[in-house]
């Protein structure tokens, strides 16, 4: 029992510190996939100037 | 779209907030949103376009945009660019704002009508705020607000933006523009270009004629601040007085967090003896112990700190002292090749490096841009806070000296001088080496003093507050939990006579990485330390609590000051300071460089200077200390 909390305590914990990096690979995929605008000044970027 | 209404398209309109800078644009976004962006006295606090909301009394829905301060659309420094571009309809294919509300000094019209005279030639629906209308009056600056509407041939409100009621006329212009009334200038076609010399020369000729016909100057002139300034701007008793400011200021940080930070203590000691005493030994209780509590514990004590810290960075902002004291340190900075513009970011840096290099956009000329943010993690920011504490806490003995200073508070103050001679001395040499060339002379508005706002101050302490709480439940938690995890396993093999903790990942990485820091003295729990302290530099105390609770079965959260007391030599801890002077252990510092010089090179190249600074120093700092007989 005890481990099973504690399991599931370290894998939130994992999830949530690769949280930022994972939803920066997603966001890239769409990005190729040219279904999101890319960051400024990247050859995505929607930019009007 | 019809001219006469700005509002008449289909969707919620935008506002601009526009205007010289330090007229009150901020205070008058925040009046309007609701919002809390940064409000101080100097110019320069806006560097980026902020976007806010709310519902009118008529029942409207309305965007602004908060911006950059700029006396002109001839944008010189990237704060501008970005005022310009919004203004002009260039911004990120954003189109133009359906109303631009010229945000003025009721007290200083002079340069904003010049501004105002340019943006009707935009041709977007203009409204002029007279703001700060309450300091006007008071010193009997009489504005014949009709006159002057008439001769700009713009709409004209007076606002107080710091006071509840001060927006009501403002707030009925823009229902009224929202109904279709012609309340606003209408707009026209845009004729904006740059302007020629001549242009310029007669937009303040034209100027100087509405001044003389609209405006009395004022009967009650303020002075105090020409008064104050003849003391606080003295070459001698201004830098005295700057040097005892900031003295004064890591003295408090130390001591008066002290019977604060003892209490804090006691409840997480409290805490984990409670969960000793309910819990049965086991995997549970370590992680809640050893991971949660003497982790995030150990740094969320250094709240008090933090809290001084930046009760006295919003006063004196909030007074306007910032100018003042960039005035006083131009000399030396412009000798180490920094811009004057070059303080405040610099000062902004001491609560952290990310709003500091965000704040050199001010800075016009690339390279001394580029000069000051490559120093701006070198001063001593917010985060290192807990590191040098823990370490001077456990080191260095609580005692007074020449009466009246604390031991601990001199070594702190020595820290922070530390990183702002290092900060000095590598654009120093940086501008020897790779951008020679002379620092462009400094022109700065010198604000009015202000007696500070005690709801700016509250608010201003209480979110960098929330920020630090914030970061220490989430990131740092997950984070503990992690180094805790990776602590304790795999356990000890049967019949092990080494400390569990040596079997266990992370005391398996930390031994075999240690030969690389053993000659600057570090031992294997610090190296642990450090890899997690890329996140944020005050990770790495939280990670010495766990390791260390994990390591030593004291759970306590002071009882990690006694542990190292006894564990570390004195060389080590000394090692350990110089390290976080120069370690550019600050992973969203690099991403923010990466952002403002839109390059890879530059976070690079911090990255190798400063890791190079940090090892050399710790190294220096190691043997000296060794050869005193302190190993
Ligand atoms: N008395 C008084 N003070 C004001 C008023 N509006 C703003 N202030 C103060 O003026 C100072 C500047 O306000 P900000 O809102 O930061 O000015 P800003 O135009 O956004 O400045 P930048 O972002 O630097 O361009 C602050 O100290 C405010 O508290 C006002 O109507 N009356
Ligand atoms: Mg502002």
């Amino acid at each position: 029992m005890q481990q099973v909390i504690v399991g599931l305590v370290v894998v939130a914990a994992l999830a949530w510190v690769l949280r930022p990096s994972v939803m920066r690979i997603v966001r890239r995929r769409r990005v190729a996939a040219g279904k999101a605008p890319g960051p400024c000044g990247s050859d995505n970027c929607n930019c009007g100037g | 779209m019809s001219l006469a209404s700005p509002f008449s398209h289909g969707g919620a309109p935008r506002i601009a907030l526009v205007g010289n800078p330090n007229c009150g644009k901020t205070a008058l976004f925040n009046a309007l949103t609701g919002s809390r962006q940064k409000v101080a006295n100097y110019a320069g606090v806006t560097v980026e376009r902020k976007e806010g909301s709310f519902t009118t009394p008529g029942g409207h829905r309305v965007q602004v945009l908060d911006l950059p301060g700029t006396y002109s659309l001839r944008a010189r420094s990237p704060d501008e660019e970005v005022t310009r571009d919004v203004v002009l309809g260039r911004f990120r294919g954003e189109a133009e704002p359906d109303l631009l509300v010229c945000v003025a000094d009721a007290t200083n019209l002079r340069l904003v009508l010049r501004l105002v005279l340019e943006l009707k030639m935009v041709g977007r629906p203009l409204l002029l705020a007279l703001n700060m209308f309450d300091i006007a009056k008071h010193r009997g600056i009489e504005i014949d607000v009709d006159r002057l509407s008439a001769e700009l041939g713009v709409p004209v409100v007076p606002t107080v933006a710091v006071r509840r009621a001060g927006t009501v006329d403002l707030l009925k212009r823009i229902d009224a523009a929202a109904e279709g009334l012609e309340v606003v200038a209408p707009g026209t076609g845009n004729t904006w270009h740059e302007p020629s010399a001549e242009e310029v020369r007669a937009t303040h000729r034209e100027a100087e004629r509405i001044i003389k016909l609209a405006v009395r100057p004022p009967t009650r002139p303020d002075t105090w601040t020409t008064r104050l300034d003849t003391v606080l701007l003295n070459p001698v008793a201004g830098l005295l007085i700057l040097l005892t400011i900031l003295f004064f200021m890591f003295q408090a940080v130390f001591t008066w967090a002290q019977p604060v930070m003892d209490g804090i203590k006691a409840g997480f000691d409290g805490l984990s003896a409670w969960i000793n005493g309910t819990l049965p030994d086991g995997l549970l209780r370590s992680l809640i112990t050893d991971g949660v509590i003497a982790g995030v514990g150990s740094v969320v004590v250094f709240l008090p700190q933090i809290v001084i810290l930046f009760t006295f960075i919003i006063l004196l902002e909030d007074f306007g002292y910032m100018p003042r004291a960039a005035f006083l340190m131009d000399k030396i900075m412009g000798g180490a090749g920094l811009h004057g513009r070059a303080f405040i970011p610099l000062l902004s840096s001491f609560a952290c490096a990310i709003p500091g290099i965000m704040a050199t956009r001010v800075i016009d000329n690339r390279r001394d841009r580029l000069a000051t943010i490559m120093v701006a993690p070198l001063m001593t920011c917010s985060a290192r806070i807990p590191v040098y504490t823990l370490i001077i806490s456990a080191f260095v003995p609580d005692r007074t000296v020449g009466g009246a200073f604390s031991l601990q508070g001199l070594v702190m103050f020595g820290l922070y001088a530390a990183g702002i001679l290092s900060a000095l001395l590598v654009a120093f040499v940086m501008r020897r080496l790779v951008w020679r060339g002379t620092v462009e002379p400094f022109l700065m508005e010198l604000p009015a003093y202000k007696v500070p706002d005690a709801k700016n101050l509250v608010m201003g302490v209480w979110t960098r507050a929330k920020a630090f709480l914030q970061r220490a439940g989430t990131t740092i938690l997950s984070i503990m939990i992690l180094i805790w995890f990776l602590s304790s396993f795999p356990g000890a093999p049967e019949g092990a006579t080494d400390p569990a903790i040596d079997y266990s990942i992370a005391g398996m990485v930390g031994h075999w990485l240690q030969p690389l820091v053993a000659p600057i003295g570090f031992n294997w729990q610090m190296t642990v330390a450090l890899i997690p302290g890329m996140a944020a530099r005050e990770v790495a105390v939280a990670a010495l609590g766990t390791v260390y609770a994990v390591g030593g079965g004291e759970e306590n959260v002071s009882a990690l000051m006694d542990t190292l007391g006894h564990s570390w030599s004195l060389a080590t801890a000394l090692s350990f300071l110089a390290w976080y002077v120069f370690a550019p252990q600050c992973a969203s510092t690099l991403g923010v460089v990466r952002r403002e010089t839109n390059s890879l090179k530059w976070p690079i190249i911090m990255f190798v200077y400063m890791t190079t600074l940090a090892y050399l120093a710790s190294l220096a700092t190691y043997h000296i200390a060794a050869s005193l007989g302190w190993a």
